[in-house]
């Protein structure tokens, strides 16, 4: 083939350019740490490292569900443990009232500390979480127990606060108020009230063939709602350490995806540079003479 | 016998002919760097010999036949239509390249991002439906991803405009070069019927085919007198006539616009149509056919009529070439806005119909309580016209994160459904049929296999245009690797080599030197003569 020199320029420009671009990508590359910033780059790993993020950034959000599902659950079974010690207390007072054997004054005092159980269980009943009474139902922005002349009442809502903890799996992190009250036949409203009469009354034969029983149903009943909220307590915190594994894996997969190996990266720019340095030299030794160099 | 003189006349044509020598091959070298520039050679031979009976003939010395240049025109055509190849790709590749910019994925600022943030904050709406600030988020998240949406179909409104505009400058510009070709032809055709090679003439007609030929798939023919006729390769439609002084086959345009105007009888698409791409020479058409896009060249009579408003348009079909290359670009755009489209409306419709808590209800009320409204009235929402309720932006509260309406304040039942519609699968381009089947009970749209969820369906159409613009910049760079071979080639053939031009640059001084030699030789021969035989 016939060599003239527009051809030697044509090729050699051609060349030199294809350099410079191999080398702006590497720099480019270098310079943001990514292998790809266009989807152009690789369509499929484009896609797929934005799938990651999505991924990521879903299970930062039912991370963040988890989290504050696990507090609000925390605080429940806080509340729940309180008021079964408050009814143990109940129930060792109704025994003793019960006794029969009692001065009045004595009897009086009993219901005196059986009032303020009363105030306590309401109070407790009222508890909160980040502003929200946890036992309300879903009546969450107004206390739901009240005691009115040694009166229990529930005044809160009912139904499940639902949380998305992955994805289309859905939690139920409350416990309304009304299972506590209404968990069993008679309400615990009606029980406190009928054993605080019955002690005002100075003692009753009903305390001890009727209260203490359905102290016992009361206590039966809360100690399954702990065993309930332990149970969903434990399959958070499981939910927990599989979304943290899973976020972990998807992280390190992103990584890969999408992210330089520098050390690689480095030779390679290097590699590319010598080459251009190379067609630089070259190109200064052939495009300089012609035969008129010599005559 | 030859006489002295007669060999003096051998001489003097010899000099002067290899001074037209010198002056072709200067030509050549300072025409070494012309673009388009193909060497040419000055064809020798010797001149009609001189009989002379009983000893044969001599030789009476050497005259210029013809200046001829150097050209394959086989390569030629082969360099013209891998050019319109070119064109094609390269002019996808800068539109799609800019369709890129408008997506901006992989990125922590793109849709992708957006849509995220919008439904995370109806996950802690439903964590924390009491709490006014959740719904205000909600309403401002989904502001961001209306305003998203509404600035992407802008941008690529933009680009197609600024493609309609390049295309009607590319219109222009090749119905001025066919216009210098025509040009060209009648010159080469008054120095062709003399008989000779108009050389410089053919060099510049051809670079004007070849930079014609990346903007329009075209072949070419010669006529008898050297007259080129050109036709698009793609409809066998001429071009241009061989013969200057007739009008060609077809006159190409630029559709800058396109209007539907309904219940016009003479006709509901309003054309705007550039003259032969000059933008200053526009006229609106009328017609029924509803093929026409922005950006379409199209075919006209020469002869036609503009100002009476009725004009015989003809859509060729296009293949390659820079015009084939921006008229699929702004198709390519079309149908990514059009995917866009169907994924906001997806988006708008399914979060529309579980937001209302009367949905499904006898008394079903869905316009109080639209989440996304459109702009214009429409029913169908797009990228162009979603937005957000305004009256969920002046009162926040009437997000309605609740089952019901008056639904205690700590139930967030319903802000989970909507969360949760990511999960579901739907068909983008039904959606009514997937949102009829709306269960008021437990507040879900009943996932449609068949269908896709609204990130992957945005994935989709990331992975499409990512595709096609690697498509386009292979293809581009293909053809550039190709036509460099190719220009090799046909530089190797018609390139100006300096050094061989230097080497017959001594060659042809040589031979003049010999020649003024045999010029003395003769002159002294001559002097021995007269003066010598002196008495």
């Amino acid at each position: 083939m016939r060599v003239t020199n527009g051809n030697i320029m044509n090729n050699y420009l051609h060349n030199l350019n294809r350099n410079l671009g191999n080398m702006q990508k590497y720099q480019n590359q270098l310079s943001t740490g990514k292998e790809i910033t266009r989807p152009s780059d690789a369509p499929f790993l484009a896609t797929r490292a934005m799938n990651l993020q999505t991924s990521i950034d879903r299970n930062g959000q039912y991370l963040r569900n988890i989290e504050d599902s696990i507090g609000w659950m925390g605080v429940t079974d806080s509340a729940l443990s309180d008021m079964t010690d408050i009814l143990q207390r109940v129930r060792e007072l109704t025994v003793y009232g019960a006794n029969g054997t009692l001065a009045p004054d004595d009897m009086q005092a009993i219901a005196q500390e059986m009032g303020q159980n009363i105030e306590a269980l309401a109070q407790i009943g009222n508890t909160n979480y980040d502003g929200r009474y946890v036992l309300a139902g879903r009546e969450t922005t107004s206390p739901p127990f009240s005691v009115s002349g040694n009166v229990l009442a529930y005044g809160g809502g009912d139904g499940e606060l639902s949380r998305e903890l992955s994805e289309n799996v859905t939690m139920s992190v409350n416990v309304s108020g009304d299972r506590i009250t209404n968990g069993v036949g008679e309400s615990l409203a009606d029980t406190m009230k009928n054993i605080m009469d019955r002690l005002e009354a100075g003692g009753n034969s009903e305390l001890s063939s009727d209260s203490i029983a359905k102290l016992d149903d009361h206590l039966e009943n809360m100690l399954s709602l702990r065993a309930e909220v332990g149970a969903k307590y434990n399959r958070l915190q499981a939910a927990e350490s599989k979304n943290g594994a899973e976020t972990l894996n998807m992280t390190e997969l992103l990584s890969k995806t999408e992210d330089i190996d520098m050390a690689e990266k480095i030779m390679e720019f290097s590699m590319m540079e010598s080459v251009y340095q190379a067609s630089l030299a070259t190109g200064a030794k052939i495009l300089q003479p012609t035969l008129l160099n010599y005559l | 016998m030859s006489g002295i003189f007669q060999t003096f006349n051998v001489a003097k044509l010899g000099m002067q002919v290899q001074q037209n020598a010198v002056n072709t091959t200067s030509h050549n070298i300072s025409n070494a760097n012309t673009e388009g520039f193909s060497r040419q050679r000055v064809n020798l031979q010797t001149t009609q010999p001189f009989s002379y009976a009983g000893i044969g003939q001599f030789g009476t010395g050497v005259e210029v036949v013809s200046i001829t240049r150097t050209r394959d025109e086989f390569l030629d055509s082969q360099i013209r239509f891998e050019n319109s190849i070119e064109g094609r790709y390269k002019a996808g590749e800068s539109a799609l390249e800019q369709v890129e910019m408008v997506f901006l994925e992989p990125s922590d600022t793109g849709l992708n991002s957006v849509l995220d943030a919008f439904w995370n904050s109806w996950q802690e709406l439903s964590k924390t439906p009491e709490n006014s600030n959740a719904k205000t988020i909600v309403a401002q998240s989904a502001v961001t991803f209306c305003d998203a949406a509404n600035h992407m179909d802008g941008q690529m409104e933009t680009l197609k405009a600024d493609l309609a505009t390049l295309q009607t400058s590319k219109v222009y510009d090749a119905n001025v070069l066919v216009g210098q070709i025509n040009d060209m032809n009648d010159q080469i055709y008054r120095v062709k019927i003399k008989g000779l090679e108009p050389n410089d003439l053919m060099d510049r007609r051809d670079l004007l085919v070849d930079r014609l030929s990346t903007i329009v798939n075209i072949e070419t023919s010669l006529d008898e007198n050297g007259s080129m006729e050109i036709t698009n390769r793609e409809t066998g439609g001429i071009l241009l006539d061989s013969n200057p002084k007739q009008p060609a086959e077809h006159e190409m345009s630029a559709v800058q616009s396109v209007e539907y105007v309904e219940g016009d009888i003479d006709g509901e698409y309003h054309l705007t149509v550039a003259r032969k791409g000059d933008s200053s020479d526009t006229y609106t058409i009328k017609t029924n056919v509803a093929d026409y896009a922005q950006g379409d060249v199209v075919f006209t009579d020469p002869e036609e009529d503009w100002d009476d408003g009725v004009v015989a348009l003809t859509r060729p079909d296009l293949q390659e070439g820079a015009l084939a290359g921006n008229s699929l670009a702004i198709e390519d755009i079309t149908a990514y806005q059009g995917k866009l489209d169907s994924l906001v409306n997806g988006i708008a419709k399914t979060v529309n119909k579980t937001h209302n808590p009367d949905s499904g209800e006898a008394d079903d009320d869905i316009s109080t309580m639209d989440f996304f409204l459109t702009k214009d009235g429409e029913n169908d929402f797009s990228a162009d016209n979603i937005s957000v309720n305004s009256d969920i932006l002046d009162d926040t509260n009437l997000v309605q994160a609740g089952e019901a309406s008056d639904s205690p304040a700590g139930d967030g039942s319903r802000a989970l459904a909507i969360a949760q519609l990511r999960n579901g699968r739907f068909d983008m381009t039904d959606i009514e049929t997937d949102v009829a089947g709306y269960d008021a009970g437990d507040m879900s749209i009943t996932t449609n296999p068949a269908g896709t969820t609204f990130d992957s369906f945005y994935k989709d159409i990331v992975a499409t245009i990512g595709i096609d613009t690697q498509d386009a910049r292979r293809g581009s760079e293909n053809q550039e690797i190709l036509l460099l071979q190719l220009n090799q080639r046909k530089d190797s053939i018609s390139g100006v080599s300096i050094d061989e031009e230097v080497a017959s640059l001594i060659q042809y001084q040589t031979a003049y030197q010999a020649n003024a030699r045999v010029m003395s030789t003769l002159s002294q021969m001559l002097d021995t003569l007269i003066n010598g035989l002196r008495a």
